[in-house]
């Protein structure tokens, strides 16, 4: 009984990591339709700029909080409007754009890892680690935060933003960023905040991590590929379908993990992510691919 | 000396993995962020069958450029059903689940311990160990892949390459099948990569995973972007350059700990630098992939 709720606990706690890695990324894979590989450094960097603030400065927890959140957001945006509007307006392709972003998150994933080495740190004397016992599971107050926030996402993304009028000119923007244009959108601006809400969510997800176990200047990219994965298996712009591909890759990771030891989930992960790019592209529930670019 | 021709060594073997990838991804408009699994089993191969069955250097190199070109038309299938940033995360994924075997199976890879001893090659009754006798086997197989590339590019399998890059379906229309096209230039190209990671085994006489990760693949991805993407001799330019740059760094007595960050900074940057200010990279006749509207 507790292995099995300890098991289903710990299911929950990673498909909520993976869920809010997988929207925070596709809110800029969908709407800018390219790769935006530089998330994952957007993602560490949250956690590094909280422990700069608490350790370095000797601010207390809400505001390096605080601080960190704005520090992602900002990082995100300006990524988007240094070098991703400048390369959109002379007409590159997606593949540009990832490229471009390739560079990006070696160079900022580098300046982490010179700030503030390679070891794992911990954020120190926040007081937030202690756990709770629940059906015989243990879970710390961090991973409840985690599952909490992402019924959260999911909820406002489904039945708000999705509704309001920023969802329908985000997915004009997805859709079609000439017709969106002709009636009216400014699709750079939409561009930008879908990067800057992006950008606060991975933040977020993040620091959540870096609260939970520690962070190391690389631990942003393996959360950003198994967000990739729930994203394409449930597909793009799909929020209910990121949803169950996140249970269904968490899932499959406590499996391979439990089965085959630890070091196998990400190649599980990954062999999940080729046969539905090769058997079924549009992902779980998704409708189809965007269009052809040709 | 000695540093001199360790330096020309390992520019040579990394022309070999950028007019390899060149050919894939500037050729034929298929860019792939595998390259360094490619480069991978060809070392692993190499130094697989040299520790265990003692073969002889010419034989090893031979299976490793067969194993490793299998596996690229294994890569290279997918690329007929997905396209465009799709079949980037494809090969990203295979990447990631290359070097998680890498890592992972201890019992045949050693692990992260890696493979330790490789002996020095024999060619022709001539025990090759001087950093002279490398750098004359390096040369002769890079000058094989440089003809070879000169020779492909130049014939009419050449020219359907680029009418694939520029206009896919076109090309179809022409009566071309594109799909024993592009397989075939993933055979090619990931044989070539195979190839310098038999170089990279014996020369280093020591196999491990780290040096075929995903920051290995996004180097490689530089040299040819830096170099022109699409050119024959650009890639060549590429590969020496971004391989010189950081030994002249060295002499500006940056503290070694932070050496391998400081690299990354520099090709990322370059990367991004490239991307949006010179796309066509140094020697570049053409735009990259998939760039149009330039």
């Amino acid at each position: 009984m507790a292995l099995g709720s300890q098991l289903l606990a710990n299911i929950l706690y990673s498909a909520a990591t993976i869920f809010l890695v997988g929207i925070s990324f596709s809110l800029a894979f969908s709407t800018a339709r390219f790769f935006h590989f530089a998330h994952a450094a957007v993602i560490t960097t949250a956690g590094y700029v909280s422990l700069a603030c608490s350790q370095w400065v000797g601010l207390s927890a809400l505001p390096s909080v605080v601080l960190a959140l704005a520090a992602s957001t900002g990082l995100g945006w300006s990524l988007d409007k240094v070098v991703y509007r400048p390369l959109r307006r002379d007409g590159a392709t997606p593949l540009v754009l990832l490229l471009a972003s390739l560079g990006l998150y070696t160079v900022l994933q580098s300046v982490i890892s010179i700030a503030f080495g390679d070891d794992t740190k911990v954020i120190a004397g926040h007081g937030v680690a202690s756990s709770y016992s629940f059906l015989g599971a243990r879970v710390t107050s961090i991973q409840v935060a985690v599952m909490g926030a992402a019924v959260a996402v999911l909820f406002v993304k489904i039945f708000l933003v999705d509704k309001m009028r920023i969802g329908l000119a985000l997915r004009a923007v997805a859709d079609s960023p000439e017709l969106a244009r002709v009636s009216g959108i400014d699709c750079d601006k939409i561009i930008g905040i879908a990067f800057c809400l992006g950008s606060f969510l991975g933040g977020a997800t993040g620091l959540f991590r870096a609260f939970d176990v520690g962070m190391t200047p690389i631990m942003g990219l393996p959360m950003l590929l198994q967000g990739v994965v729930a994203v394409v298996v449930g597909g793009n712009g799909r929020t209910i379908g990121v949803a169950v591909a996140s249970l269904l890759l968490a899932f499959l990771e406590e499996l391979a993990g439990w089965n085959l030891g630890t070091h196998w989930e990400e190649a599980a992960a990954f062999l999940l992510l080729l046969a539905f790019l090769l058997l079924r592209p549009q992902g779980i529930l998704g409708k189809r691919l965007r269009k052809s670019s040709a | 000396m000695e540093y001199v021709l360790h330096i020309m060594i390992l520019a040579a073997i990394y022309v070999i993995l950028s007019v390899s990838l060149n050919l894939i991804a500037g050729y034929t408009g298929l860019l792939s962020i595998g390259h360094a699994a490619f480069y991978g089993v060809g070392a692993y191969v190499a130094a697989l069958m040299a520790l265990n069955v003692h073969s002889g250097f010419l034989i090893n190199l031979v299976c490793a450029i067969i194993l490793g070109a299998l596996l690229g038309a294994t890569v290279g299938i997918p690329s007929l059903r997905i396209r465009d940033d799709y079949f980037v995360i494809a090969t990203f994924a295979f990447q990631i689940i290359t070097f998680s075997v890498f890592n992972n199976w201890v019992a045949l890879t050693g692990g992260p311990m890696g493979l330790p001893g490789v002996p020095q090659p024999m060619l022709f009754g001539l025990s090759i160990s001087s950093h002279v006798g490398f750098l004359v086997v390096v040369g002769i197989v890079c000058a094989i892949t440089l003809s070879m590339t000169q020779r492909i590019v130049r014939s009419p399998f050449g020219r359907v390459l680029k009418a694939i890059r520029e206009d896919e379906i076109f090309a179809q229309a022409a009566g071309k099948n594109v799909a024993t096209y592009k397989v075939l230039i993933f055979i090619i190209g990931a044989g070539m990569a195979a190839a310098a990671g038999v170089m990279h085994a014996y020369y280093i006489s020591f196999v491990d995973p780290t040096s075929f990760t995903t920051m290995e693949s996004i180097f490689i991805i530089s040299t040819v972007i830096v170099g022109g993407a699409g050119s024959l001799w650009g890639p060549v330019v590429g590969a020496a350059v971004l391989v010189l740059l950081p030994e002249l760094i060295r002499f500006l007595g940056l503290p070694s700990s932070a050496a391998a960050d400081i690299r990354q900074i520099l090709y990322g940057g370059l990367l991004v630098a490239f991307m949006m200010w010179r796309p066509r990279g140094l020697l570049g006749e053409y735009t990259l992939p998939g760039v149009d509207g330039r």
